[in-house]
């Protein structure tokens, strides 16, 4: 395989955004380079002239509490999201989520960043990320050459299979922001993997639930569903029949007909048929939003609806 | 002899070379003036090469030639490492059309990236259905260039009978019978009848081909380095392509890295005619990718198959249409899966009929007991069935009709000496056997299995020298895949009389090693180990001997212990070995130096058989197996050295989890692999293996292996699959027929079960 001209090793957003800029479409960047790689040696990507590595840019290694966010840099690996305690109570889903992503060598390298901006539907992290409502910082360089850094939905980044609104060629994630655990709030991840193959699972679905202060009800719930469509789906009609049921047998079984009904599951061959994957989705339905429940339920704040 | 070193749990001799990463293997070798070489692959399953045009390729710098068939000798392609490079007529995707030569392997990936070719795509048939079509594409439509050699080099003559066959695409068929099938049928209780197919699988050594070839001007032969079972075969293919004497190839037997039957010859051929043209050391070292599109994988199976019996579980008749997905040359190990499937039991009618058929895929190859997993799902599946339907003891139902020594086999020739009822009584005592039922009450089901490999013979020799500081050398031309170089080293020791550390297995080469067979077919230490016996004994002998002068005694009181020449009872009268030999290496010495041989050749096979025992849970949800215990109990004569003993049945164990539950190489319907990398192909890994994984080692001895050992590499995978099949069946009540048995098929199984009761 022919090699790129320049690997820049970038220290601040800027120093990475003006890089890109010099190349003018040619350079690109790289964080754990676990799927760039693999991409520029199957030929997925076209080999870029140059390549910026923004694992040494501090600002994309943020992983904190910023009032009532939890923000988390677009450099943050699996490893580092594995063992955060901050996310270990925040935001379980995403430690489940990145906990199951390829292997120890594979979430040592690998970013949240990485994840998102290969844009898959079924990407483990990402499908987390939805679940969470996250949003997405993402700075670019203005024909004037200022840097400017705005915020965008998550679900805004993706265009299509492998398809990110993220321009890596001119455009870097800064980080991600979601809202800080809310009183009787929990999250849950799981995923069925394929008995052939260690990367992509068959199904992935992840949920955040928020219950009334009685705890008796759905307040507010939000689920994703990956791969379901060309997108991270969010299912919104399931969401809609939890929101004001009470929790428990005949609300789950009304949210996984309304899931089964929106989600567009394929049959991909040799990999899962249709009917395993949908025989999947109310299996991890059944699971996750019984634990996000069971988290919930262990909310230990003062509650002031 | 001091027999305290046999059956020691010694560390293997190149552990610690291996696991720090010293240890020199094929890719590791660099010669001045190596170039680098790339295969150019077909993308088609069939088509005809319309133009090839190496124009810009050419260019890349650094590229020192573009090697196409033009270029190489016009041999008919009797085998597939004779396809050297493609004429006109590809015939599996993967198969080789052009080589590219240069200065760096960049340059030669580069390169090998611009070779233009063009291809006049046509259909191939990819299945055995497709290819047994009466208008179906023939891969060999002139009729086949020759039959496989391999075949007969796993000690695979097992003489059924031929039919004629009626089909361009059937490559080699084979007949068993004894008895009266159809009558053993009407007077069955009960007949257990169903369809078993297993896909093609990898054997997935972590090494990949790899081959160095340097050639010499002056005999127009060659010097080798390649990861390869067998160099001495190796050599005898390298000369006769390049049409020398074979003593004017030399062969290095390398370490391999992992080889499980796989790497017997394949591109070897091909890069000593390159090299040969260019003047220059040559290299290939294949992708991971390459392995997995053109390496020498296992072949698929289909076998429609029925068992009846009586009602009080006797056995009667068995009857089996038998078929091989051998890909694009015969290499199915067909002979020797009808041969097990019919002849571990007794049973009185049996009709085999067994089909190779061939398709647009790569041949295939040896794979740890080839033919064994696949002929063992079957029968141990039907067995087990009965044994559930008439809700028999499985065990017992085995213990009835398993064969013993001496029996007939399907073919008519009786059972060597071996221990299949032994290590069926060793299960039986088994805690996880007898704790079958408390299991059953967790929710777990319990399975077992038997299964076994005939084992190989070929001659051999040894030779030994005593060297000036008292240690003793071995020499042998055998490949070391399994731990066989440290029980040499034991076996030597215990017979000579040293300690372990003093005696050093030097591995030769083809011009100067005493000749051995392909490491394959466990039976390196089966047949080399009689053979280092005699050279061990004789050279001790012309030790006693000049002792006996020195030392003024009778060589009958004489014993050699921890390196001493000693007077029996007298153990202040005695000579170390080093001033021993020291008198035969100097000016003017009196005695000749230490150095003897042994040659061995002895036709008796000691087949070697396992059983084992699978317990497991599902997650009916999701169809997730969970294996909580896995017992591989296995007779092996004499483990000389039960630590590699244990790691052969673990890693065999290890790898019918994977012809179980993870493995199959999926080809798509133009004859596309879409399993060709890991991220597709599951080898098992951590996560797959059983929460306990339980050896037995049970030791009958036989009289014709060394110490009473006998082959123990290939039995350990030979039964897992069924057991594991049969522990789901109990677990389920459902009975699986096809491998592997994934999440998907367990529920689509069980929604099955729940529809139709
Ligand atoms: C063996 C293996 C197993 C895997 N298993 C899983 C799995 O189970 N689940 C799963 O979801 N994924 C899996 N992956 C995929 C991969 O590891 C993850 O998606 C990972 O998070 C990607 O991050 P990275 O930092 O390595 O990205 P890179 O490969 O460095 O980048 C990926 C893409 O994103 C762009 N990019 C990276 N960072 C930024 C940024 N900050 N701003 C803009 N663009 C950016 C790059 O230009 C590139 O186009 C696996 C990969 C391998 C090799």
């Amino acid at each position: 395989m022919p090699r790129w001209e320049t690997y820049h090793l970038a220290t601040t957003v800027e120093d990475a955004l003006n890089f890109l800029a010099v190349y003018q479409g040619e350079a690109t960047v790289i964080a754990g380079g676990t799927d760039l790689m693999i991409d520029l040696e199957t030929g997925e990507v076209p080999l870029p002239r140059g390549v910026v590595d923004i694992t040494r840019v501090k600002e994309l290694q943020v992983l904190r509490r910023e009032g009532k966010y939890v923000v988390v840099g677009a450099g943050v690996t699996h490893s580092r999201i594995v063992t955060s305690s901050l996310l270990q109570v925040e935001a379980p889903c995403l430690v489940e989520a990145c906990g199951v992503i390829g292997g120890p060598q594979v979430r040592n390298m690998g970013t949240l960043g990485g994840n998102v901006a290969h844009a898959l539907p079924a990407a483990d992290g990402t499908v987390a990320l939805v679940a969470l409502e996250a949003e997405a910082q993402v700075a670019r360089r203005t024909a004037e050459g200022q840097v400017v850094r705005t915020w965008h939905p998550i679900t805004s980044l993706f265009l299509g299979p492998g398809r990110s609104a993220v321009d890596s060629t001119r455009e870097l994630i800064v980080a991600f922001r979601f809202p800080a655990r809310r009183p009787r709030e929990g999250s849950a991840f799981d995923r069925i993997m394929r008995p052939q193959g260690v990367a992509l699972p068959i199904l992935g679905v992840a949920a955040r639930v928020q219950l009334t202060p009685d705890g008796q009800h759905f307040q507010r719930a939000c689920l994703c569903i990956g791969p379901a469509g060309p997108v991270p789906f969010r299912a919104r009609q399931a969401e809609a029949v939890l929101v004001g049921q009470p929790v428990g047998e005949e609300t789950l079984a009304q949210a996984v007909t309304a899931a089964l009904e929106e989600a567009r599951l394929r049959t991909s061959r040799h990999r899962a048929t249709r009917e395993y994957r949908q025989e999947m989705l109310r299996v991890l339905l059944r699971r996750v939003i019984p634990k996000a429940v069971e988290r919930a339920r262990t909310w230990k704040g003062v509650d002031t609806p | 002899m001091t027999t305290e070193v046999i059956g020691q749990p010694l560390p293997m001799v190149d552990g610690r070379p291996k696991v720090t990463g010293r240890l020199t293997y094929t890719p590791d070798i660099t010669l001045p003036g190596m170039v680098h070489a790339r295969l150019v692959i077909s993308p088609y399953a069939h088509a005809w090469i319309r133009s090839l045009s190496v124009e810009e390729a050419r260019r890349v710098p650094g590229v020192i030639a573009i090697l196409t068939a033009q270029d190489m000798p016009d041999v008919p392609p009797r085998n597939r490492h004779l396809l050297l490079l493609a004429r006109d007529r590809v015939i599996f995707a993967g198969q080789p059309v052009a080589l590219v030569l240069a200065e760096s392997e960049a340059a030669a990936e580069d390169a090998a990236e611009l070779v233009a070719v063009e291809y006049e795509p046509l259909p191939a048939a990819v299945t055995i259905e497709e290819a047994l079509a009466p208008d179906a594409p023939v891969v060999w439509p002139d009729g086949l260039p020759g039959a496989s050699e391999e075949a007969a080099a796993h000690g695979a003559d097992v003489e059924g009978e031929t039919e004629t066959t009626t089909h361009p695409n059937i490559a080699q068929t084979v007949h068993f019978h004894r008895g009266d099938v159809r009558r053993g049928l009407e007077e069955a209780d009960i007949i257990v009848e169903y369809t078993f197919t297993t896909p093609w699988v990898h054997q997935n050594y972590l090494e990949p081909h790899a081959t160095v070839v340097q050639p010499n001007p002056e005999t127009g032969g060659a010097t080798v380095w390649t990861s390869t079972q067998a160099p001495f075969y190796i050599r005898e293919e390298i000369a006769a392509i390049l049409g020398v004497p074979e003593s004017d190839v030399q062969v290095h037997v390398m370490p391999v890295g992992g080889g499980f039957g796989g790497k017997f010859i394949l591109y070897e051929p091909l890069i000593a005619l390159a090299a040969r043209q260019v003047g220059r050391p040559v290299r290939l070292v294949l992708t991971r990718m390459e392995e997995m599109l053109a390496g020498n994988p296992a072949p698929a199976m289909r076998c429609h198959a029925r068992l009846g019996a009586k009602e009080d579980g006797t056995l009667l008749a068995l009857e089996a249409d038998l078929v091989f997905d051998g890909g694009c040359y015969p290499s199915s190990p067909l002979g020797i899966a009808a041969l097990l499937m019919g002849s571990y039991y007794n049973i009185p009618h049996v009709d085999i009929r067994g089909r190779e058929v061939l398709t647009f895929k790569p041949s295939s190859g040896a794979y740890r007991a080839p033919g064994a997993p696949q002929a063992t799902f079957v029968i141990e599946s039907l067995v087990d069935e009965v044994a559930r339907r008439l809700q028999l003891d499985p065990l017992t139902i085995r213990l009835r009709h398993a064969a013993r020594p001496g029996d007939p086999m399907v073919n008519g020739k009786p059972w060597g000496n071996m221990g299949l009822v032994d290590v069926l009584r060793a299960l039986e005592n088994h805690p996880a056997w007898r704790a079958r039922e408390e299991a059953r009450r967790q929710g777990h089901g319990v399975g077992i299995a038997i299964g076994g490999w005939p084992g190989g013979t070929e001659p051999a020799a040894a030779a030994c020298r005593l060297e000036r500081d008292g240690t003793l050398h071995i020499h042998v031309g055998a490949v070391d895949l399994t731990g066989t170089r440290t029980a040499f080293v034991q076996m030597a020791a215990a017979i000579f009389g040293l300690p372990p550390e003093k005696v050093r297995v030097v591995v030769g080469d083809t011009d100067t090693a005493p000749y051995a067979g392909a490491a394959g077919g466990s039976k390196t230490l089966y047949t080399l180990g009689p053979a280092l016996i005699a050279a061990v004994e004789e050279a001790r002998r012309q030790v006693l001997a000049i002792a006996a002068e020195l030392l003024e005694a009778a060589e009958e009181d004489l014993e050699i212990q921890d390196g001493y020449v000693q007077v029996r009872g007298a153990p202040d009268h005695r000579l170390s070995l080093a001033e021993i030999a020291s008198q035969t290496m100097q000016f003017g010495g009196r005695f000749p130096p230490i150095m003897a041989f042994g040659r061995h050749a002895d036709r008796t096979q000691s087949p070697g058989f396992s059983a084992q025992l699978a317990e497991v849970s599902v997650d009916p949800e999701t169809g997730q197996v969970h294996l909580h215990r896995l017992v591989v109990v296995q007779d092996v004569g004499r483990a000389i050295n039960p630590l590699a003993v244990e790691g052969q049945m673990q890693g065999g164990a290890m790898q019918g989890i994977g012809w179980a539950l993870t493995e199959a190489m999926i080809y798509n319907g133009d004859g596309q692999l879409i399993t060709a990398t890991w991220a597709d192909y599951t080898v098992p890994q951590v996560e797959h293996l059983p929460d306990r994984m339980e050896t037995v080692i049970v030791e009958v001895p036989t009289d014709h292996g060394p110490l009473g050992a006998r082959g123990v590499g290939e039995p350990p995978v030979v039964p897992t699959a069924a057991a594991i099949a049969n522990a789901l069946a109990d677990a389920l009540g459902v009975r699986f027929t096809e491998l592997p048995i994934t999440p998907e098929r367990i529920v689509h199984a069980l929604r099955e079960r729940a529809r139709t009761a």
